[in-house]
């Protein structure tokens, strides 16, 4: 039974409102967990942008309509970082959207897509799926 | 976040210290800003303390680029940290700026002394 427990991914959680304040806390757990858990500096700042990317995004897309809640969970099993973010505004894809020319000359560059772009080459891997919620699942290998 | 201004001759430089992110991009860009509409044609944006940036970060960058582009002046950037010059080099920001590992290189190439 104890081995079992020690065993576990080490799971930590939080809700926050898809806002600039939820944001901050959110940013603030995220932190938290990476200096709890002796995350390298090279991964914490990979993941803190990762998980800022994404939920600007859905703060930015979703909230306009109504209060969206944010649920997120970090995990590290010792090889493994995955942070899950869920919310419950309308359904949104942001690995849909379309990437940015990151080669083009500066006067044809726009901001655009940026951030989602980032976290594809931050993160080892990044998925979206839609059960009554959007849920984003960012996984980098540590 | 913190951001000093500086001139050196007629070299205007700027030292952002922190975090560049959505809560504190705004507050750059207003900086920012303010240098550019002071008429400067060439600027130097030290980026030595700041240890990281995202996507709204990369943002106020471009647009800056761009405005100093159009008015034909000179935009140098200096002492990027690993996490900021691996966001740029990402985004494919690295060819579109001149960078200099250094302030006094940045300002010797704007033909300016510390």
């Amino acid at each position: 039974m104890i081995r079992a427990c020690l065993q576990m991914a080490d799971i930590r959680a939080i809700r926050i409102p898809a806002t600039a304040a939820g944001l901050l806390q959110g940013r603030e757990a995220l932190e938290r967990f990476c200096a709890e858990e002796g995350l390298k500096p090279d991964d914490r700042w990979r993941l803190q942008v990762a998980f800022d990317e994404i939920v600007s995004n859905i703060a930015r897309h979703a909230a306009r309509q109504r209060q969206v809640d944010i649920h997120a969970a970090f995990r590290h099993d010792g090889a493994t970082v995955q942070v899950d973010i869920e919310d419950d505004g309308p359904p949104f894809d942001p690995l849909a959207q379309r990437a940015p020319n990151i080669t083009a000359p500066l006067q044809e560059r726009v901001p655009g897509g940026l951030g989602i772009m980032l976290v594809r080459q931050l993160m080892d891997r990044v998925e979206y799926r839609r059960e009554g919620r959007n849920i984003v699942r960012l996984t980098r290998h540590v | 976040m913190t951001i000093e201004e500086s001139q050196h001759g007629s070299v205007a430089a700027l030292t952002v210290a922190g975090r560049i992110d959505t809560t504190t991009a705004p507050h750059v860009e207003q900086s920012l800003g303010r240098a550019f509409d002071s008429g400067t044609h060439d600027l130097v944006v030290d980026l030595g303390r700041v240890d990281y940036i995202s996507s709204a970060g990369l943002r106020v960058f471009l647009v800056l680029a761009k405005r100093m582009r159009e008015r034909q002046g000179r935009l140098v950037l200096c002492s990027l940290t690993e996490p900021v010059r691996q966001v740029f080099d990402l985004a494919g920001f690295l060819p579109l700026f001149a960078v200099e590992p250094s302030r006094a290189a940045a300002l010797a190439r704007l033909g300016a002394t510390v």
